[in-house]
């Protein structure tokens, strides 16, 4: 998928063939388990505006300039706080992800809801918050994302390829409403306007259909659950039932 | 002084009642978020209890997590009180009997959730209301921004951002409770657990008078000293239990004017009429036949 141009909700950043987050410079930084880190540049001012990213895998923070600096955007622009996903936290498959940047408008409440979350965790110092807590206060802003980016107008996600353009507006749906004990490929169609049928040929050339997604998801949201909770505190039923899974293993 | 309710700022319809006769005031505001409501109530000193008669359709089915921002409050559900003090939250069933007890002036945020949303079984739920919960880690605070975040999305035309801050907030609540419950699980869930079907046992055989900790530890597959331990801490000890299960069994049947006080010792469990009158005078300082003799004689007069 290529990026857009400037759109009534935010705009996307032409890519340069440069990784965009290497091009961010900060100080601070807070991984919340496998698929999403923050980064803020504190010298910059109270960020009032959001990036998100989505690529494969996290840069590794330890790689990235540790003296503070400033964001890799046009001059005059907002201080922000930069958020990557990864495309695996977010259900899009392997082969249909392509790298990509936006920058949400700054009055989008799902944005700013990220941003506030965001710059609450960072202000915290990185013992405040253990392992199993980031892993789900990482899902909780892994599925904002996703409602974010599923909420996202068409003509703001130009791409060549109209089917995979609705499998990743699909992953993102089913993303953000996993505990939905109605959710398939239906449910999905409505939400984003589009015919069931447009839906399963969409996802008819091979690799995983809806349902699968829908489950895939599911089992991996659930993992997060049990690995996340301490020994004993959550019931496998208990999690089956937040998350709609019939058949918890 | 009697509170006016306002239908619409609630979740569940309350009945409060000021304390003292200081002037009083309450700002409210409920927003309604898809399947999660939140109420935000400041006010003065009271008492509130839910008029579950009048519950909305369906809020008998949800949970509430409630986080006190200032003042304190004790969580009356159950026989149990719960002291809820400043940036801590209690979870509890919306859809059993609650009072609060506001004893200073107080802010709180109320959020209701469906209980298949969240997850717990009764029984865990029921352990968890047991106890107070802390907001103060990251979690918490991340629960505040949200709350704040809340109040900007009913403006919004379309569902989408109502759904991602309601699915939102009750990811950290969840957070927040699995937390609590692995801090509680292993002890105070089989602990209670164990009393509740120790009691459950006890009245279903109060005439037996092999009942004792043997048996009914027998019957749970505990040893006995696991059976004492559940009750440690308790106001009363599993013996004083059993004793005074049988006493008011005891005294429902002995309002019945057709059964000789040695029926009624042996359907309660008591050795022999002697026994139970014996018993009948160390609780209530009345010889047994004299206030039978009372309680009659009224019910003849009246």
């Amino acid at each position: 998928m290529s990026p857009s141009s400037s759109g009534a909700r935010g705009s996307s950043e032409p890519r340069s063939g440069r990784d965009p987050v290497a091009a961010v410079l900060v100080v601070s930084r807070l991984r919340l388990g496998d698929g999403v880190l923050l980064v803020v540049d504190p010298a910059a001012g109270p960020p009032t505006s959001l990036a998100l990213v989505v690529r494969a895998v996290l840069p590794d923070p330890s790689a990235l300039p540790s003296e503070p600096a400033t964001l890799d955007r046009a001059p005059g622009t907002a201080p922000e706080v930069v958020l990557t996903v990864t495309g695996d936290a977010l259900g899009i498959h392997p082969d249909d992800l392509q790298p990509f940047l936006i920058r949400p408008a700054a009055d989008d409440v799902i944005a700013a809801t990220i941003r506030e979350v965001a710059l609450d965790l960072v202000r915290r110092t990185a013992g405040e918050i253990d392992e199993p807590e980031r892993a789900r206060l990482g899902a909780m802003l892994v599925r904002l994302v996703a409602a974010l980016l599923a909420g996202r107008p068409v003509d703001e996600w130009p791409d060549s390829d109209p089917r995979r353009l609705l499998r990743l507006r699909v992953a993102f749906d089913v993303r953000a409403h996993l505990g939905d004990p109605g959710l398939g490929a239906g449910v999905v169609a409505r939400r984003l306007g589009v015919s069931e049928r447009s839906v399963h040929l969409a996802f008819a050339d091979g690799g995983e259909t809806v349902g699968r997604l829908v489950r895939r998801l599911r089992a991996e949201r659930a993992r997060i659950d049990l690995t996340a909770a301490p020994p004993g505190a959550v019931a496998r039923p208990a999690v089956a039932r937040r998350w709609a899974i019939r058949d918890l293993e | 002084m009697l509170l006016p309710s306002n239908p619409a700022c609630v979740l569940v319809q309350m009945e409060a009642r000021t304390l003292g006769d200081m002037p009083a005031y309450r700002r409210m505001a409920r927003l309604d978020l898809g399947g999660v409501a939140i109420a935000r109530i400041a006010s003065v000193p009271q008492e509130v209890t839910a008029l579950l008669s009048e519950v909305a359709p369906g809020a008998e089915d949800c949970v509430q997590f409630q986080v006190v921002h200032s003042g304190e409050m004790v969580l009356r559900q159950g026989g149990r009180d719960v002291s809820v003090r400043e940036r801590s939250a209690v979870l509890y069933d919306a859809g059993r009997p609650f009072d609060f007890v506001y004893n200073t002036d107080f802010v709180t945020s109320i959020i209701q959730i469906p209980k298949r949303v969240i997850g717990l079984s009764a029984a865990r739920l029921a352990a968890l209301s047991t106890t107070p919960l802390s907001v103060e880690s990251a979690a918490g605070s991340v629960l505040n921004v949200l709350l704040k975040q809340a109040g900007h999305v009913t403006d919004e035309a379309v569902d989408g951002p109502r759904d991602a801050v309601a699915q939102a907030l009750v990811e950290v609540v969840t957070m927040i409770t699995d937390s609590a419950a692995g801090r509680h699980s292993v002890g105070v869930l089989h602990r209670q657990h164990l009393r509740e079907a120790a009691r459950d046992h006890i009245v279903a055989r109060l005439a037996d008078d092999a009942l004792g900790p043997a048996s009914i530890a027998r019957a749970l597959h505990v040893s006995v000293r696991g059976l004492h331990a559940a009750f440690d801490g308790e106001p009363e000890t599993l013996g004083r239990l059993i004793a005074r299960l049988r006493f008011e069994r005891a005294t429902a049947l002995l309002s019945d004017p057709s059964l000789a006080v040695e029926q009624v010792a042996r359907e309660s469990g008591h050795r022999s009429a002697a026994h139970l009158a014996r018993v009948f005078r160390e609780r209530t300082g009345e010889p047994l036949e004299q206030w039978r003799a009372g309680l009659l004689g009224a019910a003849v007069r009246s």
